[in-house]
């Protein structure tokens, strides 16, 4: 009977484990990551019997961990993706959070500083008006500050987020590391404890949170963990061997991260992270984030520069010219976290155009005349010809230019307004050659009254002509004096030979500074004198604006005697000549440190006869133009011809606009459709033209180096036209009106405004987050749905082990009567007796 | 398919969350009135908000430049309508001193009465805006439009520089008015040269002092053309007003149909969500309910020891 008794005994044993496993399950019911175990039970060996087999009761196998391999990757891979979207679904709400909100959003701000400038364009000599303008343009640069500044956060947020998980990434890999080590005791899965296997897939769960991966198990339970494309790269753990991912910033794009696997003993770069947490982050820096920092960095250049433009373009309320009204900071060039508004005074806000036109309130016709200056395009040349245009001093250069008998001109190109201390040297002249230097308006400034071929050579478009400039020499080499000079606009401008008074270095002989330099008296030295036959014409030069009488004599003429010719005019000239190693020497007495010494070219000479006493003929500008000046080499010798051409200046600076603007001017009707432009400081006659008529231009108009004028309606004989650089019309709103005009000028890529640009941003962002959100809300049913399958393997049910435990229990019971059931039966044999 | 305990659980809290949020934004949406409460709740639309807002607000800033106009062509009207009178009894005046049986005496008082009129309207030429610029100075806002010299000639000091102020996309009115088109000089027949304003009136004047009828004759010739001149510049003015009223009827029209087309996308419909409310609250009332009854279950109560 001892086999009933064994029998019992081993089914109670068997249930009593399979109690334990139920029991066990009923506690870890809310375990993250519990597998649920179940116990198999065997039948023991049976023992043969006679001639059959009886059996032995039961025995408890094993526990089984319920679960499914596949249901667990899926598990993970839905996880992965899932928690891809949710970070970037959540940032990208943020960013559109930000970008359109109406007190951080960047077109409130853009709204209003239009706005402002608007109503300063009604009212543009009002300071309130001016102040509130500023303060909406400082909250504009704010505006774009802050915007920036949120941008930053986000990205800081951002990357902290993403070094902390893949700290996190590290950590898990290390724990997967040690249980493969601690999987090495058994060889088959079967055999390692449930919690291990538990632990594993636990960690591989929150591992593909983060990132996702790629998984190898071993037969005895051990994973291969790789974040490649395949399970050869990319990987993290192989064994108890660990390989740590690390988070750095790109060095070419400090808005990039890069990671880099094991980086510091065999670096393997990661292309790049698409799924999981860092994933998600990932892509919202890098779709998101970055190109939103762009656009907005970009806008901000676009603006500041447009703006700044228009606003350079404009004069203010002191009758100055409009400078920047926005900057960015030196440390963050074109960035909109660097913009700033520059301009503290309200009078400083630049309103007002630039030039204003005033009709006479005399005038007899009832022509209005409006003004808007254009950048000019003149044909022709935009600067001296070759190298000349790069003789910046201490830069010398030369050119030869070649005429010919149907081409006896040739064009030096021009002298552009603000050069400075131009000169130009004609270098050994030939017999016909000389200079000529014309204004674009056919004013002849210096050299020889031209011929009627000459002109209808010169005055041509192609040279840089206005389109109806006619010719007049009259002013023709004027003597330049200190007070109302009758040179053309006063410049200092001179042909000949000149010798400025000297200036000599000096040093403190015991300190060695330098102090005032010394000044020389002017001395002018020819070159090498070559003896040359007489007469010499009455008028052929003139020196220090003294016309110099004839030597009339047919003889050749030495040195000596012309000296003694020169001197005999010495009170006149104020220059004595003398003769020093056979040059010609015209010198200044010694105590005139002031006047220089300029020997010129009366009507009848010419720059060969100045070279006859050795001097070659120079163009000497001093001071800076004030005009654009056409120069050309003429060769009235009737052989073709070279000519070589000297040229340095000091620098060239300013613009017509400019130069424009500090000269007002008259325009005067001499007739219906005649007019002279007039220089109304110096009184120098800047053009005389014939209205063009234009077939297709209802009304007339007049246009000066870029100026125009457009007439309401004809002007009349005797009417006067003032213009000037508008230095106190305050009421005036030009330049705010263009600014205004910016709102709406598509100068974004694209053909978009500035606020489109923005919008189309914001719209962008958008996009993106109605398709995340999406796109969660998909994510979240296939992860719901492998939730579920997972769960219902290895998912503990309390009710299933409800009816478990039953069972077992009552198996456990009925056991424990088999036994008593054999001691009742053992008591029987007892008792017999 | 089994249901495990925690999952079911899990289960029921989420969707019981769900509905409690969905909850919420109704009610905030409803404290508010309005469908959209940031961005984020309808991310393709905050574009199209932000632009029609912006839009909006454009609108009104073009009507605000138009009040300022308008009050500028209002406080013109008045000085134009001021001189227009004034100019009337002058050519009165001048009429009466043209009549030859007028002693010297009566000439001498009709000239004190017309210098007390030319006065006026100097005057009236630099009259000031709300703002403290002067209407008729062009843009020197801050100088007086017309002074006397020291030969008591008037002069004219303001500049023609006619400005023009936005109205509206692509649209702008003309804004200042220079003093020499209102008080404008008069060109005599056969004469280049054309004389000013007030020194006609000067001339007109001296006339009736000296009994100088061909004076007074030209001054009379002189004042019907100024007062043509102002009576043609009351009309552009009208005409100005009338430009700048109809675009402002434009321009609030067009701000109420992006008004509405605004409301459309971002106010709240109080009867939809009114209803939604009470379905939700229904909805989670049913979850609450049907989870505590279902979590009740449990086989171990059924289990007696």
């Amino acid at each position: 009977m001892s086999d009933l008794l064994g029998i019992g005994s081993s089914g109670v044993g068997a249930y009593q484990r399979a109690l334990a496993t139920v029991s066990n399950n009923i506690a870890n019911v809310s375990t993250e990551g519990y597998t649920r175990q179940d116990v198999s039970l065997t039948a023991n060996q049976p023992r043969l019997m006679g001639g059959s087999y009886l059996g032995t009761g039961a025995r408890f196998d094993n526990v089984q961990r319920q679960y499914d391999a596949f249901v667990e990757s899926n598990l993970r891979n839905s996880n992965s993706e899932l928690a891809s979207q949710k970070p970037l679904l959540s940032y990208v709400n943020r960013l559109i959070d930000v970008m359109g909100d109406e007190s951080v959003g960047l077109t409130t701000a853009v709204n209003l500083f239009f706005e402002s400038a608007r109503d300063l364009a009604s009212d543009p000599a009002s300071i309130v008006s001016r102040s509130t303008f500023l303060r909406d343009a400082d909250g504009l640069a704010a505006r774009f500050r802050q915007l920036a500044g949120q941008f930053e956060l986000l990205d800081n947020e951002t990357r902290q987020s993403v070094e902390t998980d893949v700290e996190q990434v590290n950590s898990l890999t290390q724990q997967l590391g040690l249980l493969n080590k601690q999987m090495v005791k058994h060889s088959s899965a079967s055999n390692q404890p449930s919690e291990l296997l538990d632990q594993r897939d636990r960690l591989l769960r929150e591992l593909s949170g983060l990132i996702s991966v790629k998984t190898k198990f071993e037969p005895n339970g051990a994973v291969l963990v790789s974040v490649g494309d395949t399970l050869d790269q990319g990987i993290l753990v192989a064994q108890s061997t660990v390989r740590a991912i690390s988070v750095s910033q790109s060095r070419i794009d400090s808005n990039k991260l890069e990671f880099v696997i094991d980086a510091y003993a065999n670096p393997e770069t990661m292309t790049g992270i698409s799924t999981g947490k860092i994933g998600g982050v990932m892509s919202f820096r890098d779709t998101v984030l970055t190109p939103s920092v762009n656009a907005l960095d970009n806008l901000a250049t676009t603006m500041v520069n447009e703006i700044n433009k228009v606003h350079r373009g404009g004069v203010d309320a002191e009758g100055l010219l409009g400078a920047d009204l926005f900057a960015f900071s030196a440390d963050k060039p074109q960035q909109a976290v660097g913009m700033t508004m520059i301009v503290q005074d309200a009078n400083r806000v630049a309103a007002a155009g630039q030039f204003r036109v005033i009709d006479n309130p005399l005038n007899s016709g009832t022509a209005q005349a409006r003004i808007a200056y254009t950048q000019p395009e003149f044909a022709g040349p935009t600067g001296l010809v070759g190298d000349l245009a790069l003789a910046k001093a201490p830069q010398i250069s030369s050119v030869n230019v070649s005429m010919s008998v149907s081409q006896p001109f040739a064009s030096l190109g021009l002298i552009p307004v603000g050069a400075k201390e131009m000169s130009l040297t004609l270098n050994n002249p030939g017999a016909g050659q000389s200079f000529q230097v014309l204004s674009r308006d056919g004013r002849h400034i210096l050299g020889q009254t031209l011929t009627a071929n000459e002109q209808a050579l010169l005055m041509k478009t192609s040279n840089g002509m206005e389109e109806n400039a006619t010719y007049s020499a009259s002013g023709i080499n004027a003597t330049y004096s200190a007070s109302n000079s009758p040179t053309y606009l006063d410049m200092d401008i001179f042909m000949g030979a000149k010798a400025e008074v000297g200036v000599q270095l000096q040093f403190n002989a015991t300190t060695g500074d330098v102090i005032e330099p010394k000044k020389l008296p002017a001395q002018l030295t020819g070159g090498t004198f070559v003896p040359f036959n007489g007469p010499i014409a009455a008028n052929t030069f003139t020196l220090n604006g003294h016309a110099l009488p004839a030597l009339s004599t047919n003889n050749s003429l030495s040195l000596n005697d012309v000296v003694s010719w020169l001197n005999s005019e010495s009170a006149s000239t104020g220059v004595t000549a003398s003769a020093v190693n056979n040059q010609l020497v015209l010198a200044r007495p010694v105590n005139d440190l002031t006047r220089d010494i300029r020997l010129g070219m009366g009507s009848a000479g010419t720059p060969a006869d100045l070279k006859k006493l050795g001097f070659d003929t120079r163009i000497a500008i001093k001071g800076g133009t004030l005009d654009d000046l056409l120069v050309f080499v003429t060769d009235r010798s009737g052989a073709a011809s070279t000519a070589q051409v000297t040229a340095q200046f000091t620098d060239i600076q300013g613009d017509m606009k400019q130069a424009l603007r500090r000269s007002p001017m008259t325009v005067t009707f001499t007739s219906n459709t005649d007019y002279t432009i007039v220089d109304t400081q110096t009184n120098t006659v800047l053009a005389a033209r014939t209205l063009i008529v234009d077939p297709n231009a209802p009304t007339p108009s007049l246009s000066y180096r870029g100026l125009s004028l457009a007439f309401s309606t004809a002007p009349k004989t005797g009417d006067v036209f003032s213009i000037d650089g508008n230095s106190d019309g305050i009421g005036n709103n030009e330049a705010m009106l263009q600014l205004v005009a910016l709102e709406d000028a598509e100068i974004m890529p694209g053909g978009l405004t500035l606020s489109e640009a923005y919008i189309e941003r914001v719209n962008q962002v958008g996009n993106v987050a109605r398709q995340a959100s999406i796109a969660e809300q998909a994510l979240s049913v296939v992860y719901q749905q492998a939730q579920e399958a997972r769960d219902g393997i290895s998912g503990v049910s309390l009710d299933e082990e409800a009816s478990a435990l039953v069972r077992f229990q009552q198996a456990y019971q009925a056991n424990a009567k088999v036994m008593q059931t054999a001691m009742d039966l053992f008591q029987s044999i007892l008792q017999v007796r | 398919m089994k249901i495990s305990t925690s999952f079911l659980f899990d289960r029921a809290t989420d969707r019981m969350s769900t509905i409690q949020n969905k909850l919420a934004t109704t009610q905030a949406q409803l404290s508010v009135s309005k469908q959209i409460l940031k961005p984020s709740d309808a991310p393709d639309q905050a574009a199209a908000i932000q632009r029609l807002k912006g839009e909006v607000e454009r609108q009104n800033s073009h009507v605000r430049t138009l009040e300022v106009a308008m009050r500028r062509y209002g406080s013109e009207e008045t000085v134009l309508k001021a001189s227009n009178d004034l100019l009337i009894r002058m050519k009165e005046l001048g009429l009466q001193a043209a009549n030859g049986t007028m002693g010297q005496s009566d000439r001498d008082a009709v000239a004190i009465e017309m210098k007390a009129l030319r006065n006026q309207l100097l005057s009236l030429g630099n009259t000031r805006d709300d703002s403290g610029n002067y209407l008729f100075s062009g843009t020197r806002v801050n100088t007086p439009a017309f002074a006397e010299n020291a030969n008591g000639q008037v002069v004219y000091m303001g500049d023609q520089t006619q400005t023009r102020i936005p109205a509206g996309v692509e649209r702008t009115v003309q804004f200042t008015r220079a003093g020499t088109d209102v008080f404008s000089r008069v060109v005599r027949d056969g004469q280049d040269q054309a004389v000013g304003f007030f020194d006609a009136l000067d001339q007109m004047i001296e006339g009736v002092e000296t009994s100088d009828t061909t004076r007074i004759q030209q001054g009379l010739a002189d004042v019907t053309q100024m007062h043509n001149n102002i009576t043609l510049t009351q009309a552009q003015n009208g005409s100005d007003q009338k430009v700048v009223q109809s675009q402002m009827d434009i321009l609030d029209e067009t701000a109420l149909r992006m008004k509405s087309t605004l409301s459309e996308i971002e106010d709240l419909d109080y009867a939809e969500a009114v209803t939604r409310m009470n379905k939700e609250m229904m909805a989670l009332e049913a979850a609450m309910g049907s989870f505590a009854k279902i979590s009740g279950l449990s086989l171990f109560d059924y289990i007696r020891g």
